[in-house]
């Protein structure tokens, strides 16, 4: 268990960042945000490689970096590690010289180093590449060289770049597996709402070099701060004016809302609270609309259906639900969601939460 | 055999590269014309001729080795650095390329001769003295051939994936370590180019050396400094030992330089 | 893009021109190191009082010679000794044999000022820090007749390429003593004769090559005559004999 603290500024060159989160005991979390927010200054914040100019960082509760004492801990002296997006694994050396490496960093020497990392060559399946040099590998060898060698340093903490950004879905989802079963706290930044839902159970999350909302998984799905958040965690997001308990979209459709509000906000509902029917409903949910099918997506179980009439939204059902409604694409039917799922963001990203 | 696809270069290119290829290979086609080669062998292995190959090849290795030790870090410092004035300590390190050579030797002496700011000091204080020495010629040489090695060293380190030496501090290495294990042997194959570079410039060094280091046989008495003696006494002997010059030259550079770099 | 091409082309054909012109009108002389200013004086004056042009250029008597062996252009030459001279009698370039003498040398040491080592005479080069002229430059063939005939030997630091750089190592405290000609004597030198040396002169020989440009008759003239002799003297240069 790793609890980061984080809350100070910094800069590169003429971008500011600023950052405020903990993490507390959570051991799998995840930064994501938009292209550009941040996100890999922050762990190279972490790790080591940038410094706050002002704030402190701590990690379980010892000081790795705060410039009012003068404080500063060398990069490697972390007991963590920073796996840069793509891996950087050493290209002048063996696949077995890079998981070594840890080892003769300590001051192993080469035979020692050698025999230490065999075991772990072996969890990951690389024993028979072991002589090969990285321009030799594919890219999911790349990762898994590049991840084994990150854990031979046995850190309490893994800052993970997108390390699947550049994989196949097979060799993303080994690399998932590995990481799944790992007992190391894990920081992960990315850019797949999948792989982000699979290995983690806390996010940060940041926009314009700021955290906007940190907390766990679900409250953040269930309330996220911005609407970027609700895009990624595959929300609904409406736009419209609310006037007390009335919303109205930008296209004139007209929704209950659960709180009163008033301005410009937007409304998201996950696509699984959208109901469909053949007729106009009747009964509790109030807030229906007429609308046509613009796409249909299966995944296993469930058909994500794209609506689209006076706003554009999806519905997820069940199969055996799709199949009930006998529906097919250009089909005229009727959408409804109850409104103690909507969720109402304002319309501008507030600074912090 | 592989197939590539040809793309064809244009004409006129491929005329007006003959030409600077020609006024850079016409030289030299003269002086193997008019090497009497039926002595050659006979005058390269004169004893004064060979004491000077000999004297040569240790000055030119001297230096060598000390751009290896200067230069890289140095051209690390330029690529990576950042500071106030960066781009005159850099317009410095290259001067040697530029001046004339004769002009650095006369610098080096008001520096490092007896009577120089830092050469007074050397002798009064350790009994050294530079000048007429072999240890003077081999800082004549390095003088102007650390350029070379630098810019080398420099143009690499610039495209250095400095991620790289993160990981390496992340996974533990110290930054010591993380320079010996990672950064160095990034750098092997422009520190061979350096080295092949440097040490050919050491190799051919005239001005400065005649200048810092005057023409002392046996100790500063260089293959130059023969071919310059023998210019004006014997002819025949110049075009021996400036043939010998173009070979050592053309052989160090094509396989030091050619292969490693041609790897790349 | 043009423009700079265009520039490149532009400035490079002015420099072929100057290449061209420069050799075309004005007095090509090539004169010894030990001649340097006496030769810019004597130009100086033949140049105002006849309006024809010299271009000078000096360098060690065996460059010289080396340069006209290879094809230099020159109309008039100037060398420190007749031994050097023969190699430009062998050159082809000067068919008709008009060499004459206008001048001779002698050798002195000299020592950086205070002359530290303490150098009184000749013998005492042996075994101190002494810059020389290489033995194929007269300066050095006229040094190495001496110190045979007072059966020393001298091992010299450095054998330096002409008689003005043995005195640069001279002045710059480099060497602690130089064997140089009596007219190079400067006020940063001191000067230390050497016994007897005076009877060991060398002589200038001046010559016109081969398809000379018509001036350099006159050039040759000058230098012969009582006004040349006399800045020749000025400097310390002997008279032929």
């Amino acid at each position: 268990m790793t609890g980061i603290y984080l809350s100070g500024k910094t800069r590169l060159g003429t971008e500011e960042f600023d950052y405020i989160f903990e993490t507390g005991p959570h051991k799998r979390i995840s930064v994501i945000g938009p292209n550009g927010s941040g996100k890999t200054t922050l762990l190279r914040l972490i790790a080591g490689h940038e410094c706050l100019l002002s704030g402190s960082l701590k990690i379980d509760e010892a000081i790795f970096d705060e410039p009012v004492s003068g404080f500063f801990l060398a990069p490697h002296l972390r007991e963590l590690v920073l796996q840069h997006q793509g891996g950087s694994v050493f290209p002048h050396l063996t696949v077995e010289g890079n998981v070594a490496f840890p080892y003769r960093a300590k001051g192993y020497s080469k035979r020692n180093a050698r025999s230490l990392a065999s075991e772990t060559l072996a969890g990951f399946g690389l024993s028979e590449l072991k002589d090969k040099y990285p321009k030799q590998l594919s890219g999911g060898q790349t990762a898994r060289v590049s991840l084994a060698r990150s854990l031979t340093r046995r850190p309490k903490l893994l800052l993970l770049d997108e390390p699947t950004s550049a994989l196949d879905v097979e060799s993303a989802n080994q690399i998932h597996q590995i990481l799944h079963r790992l007992d190391t706290t894990l920081l992960l930044v990315s850019h797949d709402p999948v792989e982000v839902l699979k290995l983690s159970d806390y996010i940060i999350a940041l926009e314009r070099n700021q955290v906007i909302q940190f907390g766990d998984l679900e409250s953040i799905i269930q309330q996220p701060a911005s609407p970027w958040l609700s895009k990624f965690f595959d929300l609904n997001l409406i736009s419209g004016v609310a006037t007390g308990l009335e919303f109205t979209s930008d296209c004139g459709e007209r929704l209950q809302l659960p709180q009163h509000h008033s301005g410009n906000v937007q409304i998201s509902f996950p696509s699984s609270a959208v109901s469909l029917h053949l007729s106009p409903p009747t009964g509790s949910p109030r807030n229906k609309w007429k609308t046509t099918i613009a796409g249909l997506d299966r995944k296993d179980n469930l058909v994500k259906i794209k609506l689209s009439g006076s706003f554009d939204c999806h519905a997820t059902i069940t199969l055996a639900s799709f199949q009930e409604l006998e529906i097919a694409l250009g089909n005229t039917i009727w959408a409804s969601v109850k409104a103690t799922e909507l969720n109402v963001l304002p319309n501008t990203i507030p600074a912090k939460t | 055999m592989m197939r590539s696809i040809h793309r064809p270069t244009p004409f006129g290119l491929l005329v007006v590269a003959a030409l600077g290829f020609a006024l850079l290979a016409i030289p030299f086609l003269g002086l193997a014309q008019r090497t009497p080669w039926s002595s050659f062998a006979q005058i390269a292995t004169e004893e004064t001729v060979l004491r000077s190959i000999s004297l040569s090849m240790i000055i030119a290795t001297s230096s060598a080795c000390i751009c290896v030790i200067l230069g890289i870090p140095l051209g690390l410092v330029l690529a990576k650095a950042k500071f106030k004035g960066l781009k005159i300590v850099r317009a410095i390190v290259l001067l040697p390329m530029v001046l004339p050579p004769v002009a650095g030797g006369t610098a080096l002496l008001f520096a490092l001769g007896r009577k120089g700011f830092i050469g007074e000091k050397l002798n009064s204080w350790f009994g050294i003295t530079l000048p007429f020495t072999t240890a003077g010629a081999i800082i004549a040489a390095t003088f102007v051939a650390l350029p070379f090695f630098v810019l080398s060293i420099e143009s690499s380190a610039t495209e250095l994936d400095s991620k790289l030496e993160e990981a390496s501090l992340n996974l533990g290495a110290t930054p010591t370590r993380t320079f010996f294990m990672i950064t160095l042997p990034m750098l092997r194959s422009s520190i061979l180019a350096g080295v092949a570079l440097s040490w050919a410039r050491a190799l051919g060094e005239f001005g400065a050396t005649i200048t810092f280091a005057g023409d002392n046989p046996g100790q500063t008495r260089t293959l130059p400094l023969q071919l310059f003696v023998a210019l004006e006494t014997n002819p025949e002997r110049a075009m021996v030992i400036g043939m010998l010059m173009v070979v050592i030259s053309l052989f160090v550079l094509v396989t030091l330089r050619g292969n490693w770099l041609g790897r790349r | 893009m043009k423009l700079f091409a265009s520039a490149c082309l532009g400035i490079s054909l002015l420099g072929f021109n100057l290449s061209c012109s420069g050799s075309s009108d004005s007095l090509q002389v090539l004169a010894a190191a030990s001649l340097t200013e006496a030769f810019e004086e004597i130009a100086n004056e033949f140049e105002n009082k006849t309006g024809n042009k010299v271009t000078l250029s000096f360098a060690g008597s065996s460059s010289l010679a080396a340069q006209i062996e290879d094809g230099a252009p020159a109309d008039v030459i100037a060398l420190a000794d007749e031994e050097t001279f023969g190699r430009v009698k062998q050159s082809g370039r000067l068919t008709q044999h008009n060499e004459t003498i206008f001048a001779t040398n002698y050798l002195t040491i000299i020592t950086p000022i205070g002359n530290p080592a303490s150098i009184k005479e000749i013998s005492d080069l042996e075994g101190n820090i002494v810059a020389l002229c290489q033995e194929q430059v007269p300066c050095g063939r006229l040094t190495k007749e001496i110190t045979t005939s007072l059966l020393i030997e001298i091992q010299p630091a450095t054998w330096e390429p002409n008689v003005r750089s043995v005195r640069t190592k001279v002045e710059l405290g480099e060497v602690d003593a130089g064997v140089v000609y009596i007219t190079d004597v400067t006020n940063r030198v001191v000067s230390i004769p050497i016994k007897d040396s005076e009877q060991i002169k060398t002589r200038y020989p001046i010559a016109i090559m081969d398809n000379a440009k018509p001036p350099s008759g006159e050039f040759v003239d000058f230098i012969l005559s009582p006004n040349g002799q006399r800045i020749l003297n000025r400097h310390g240069f002997g008279e032929p004999q």
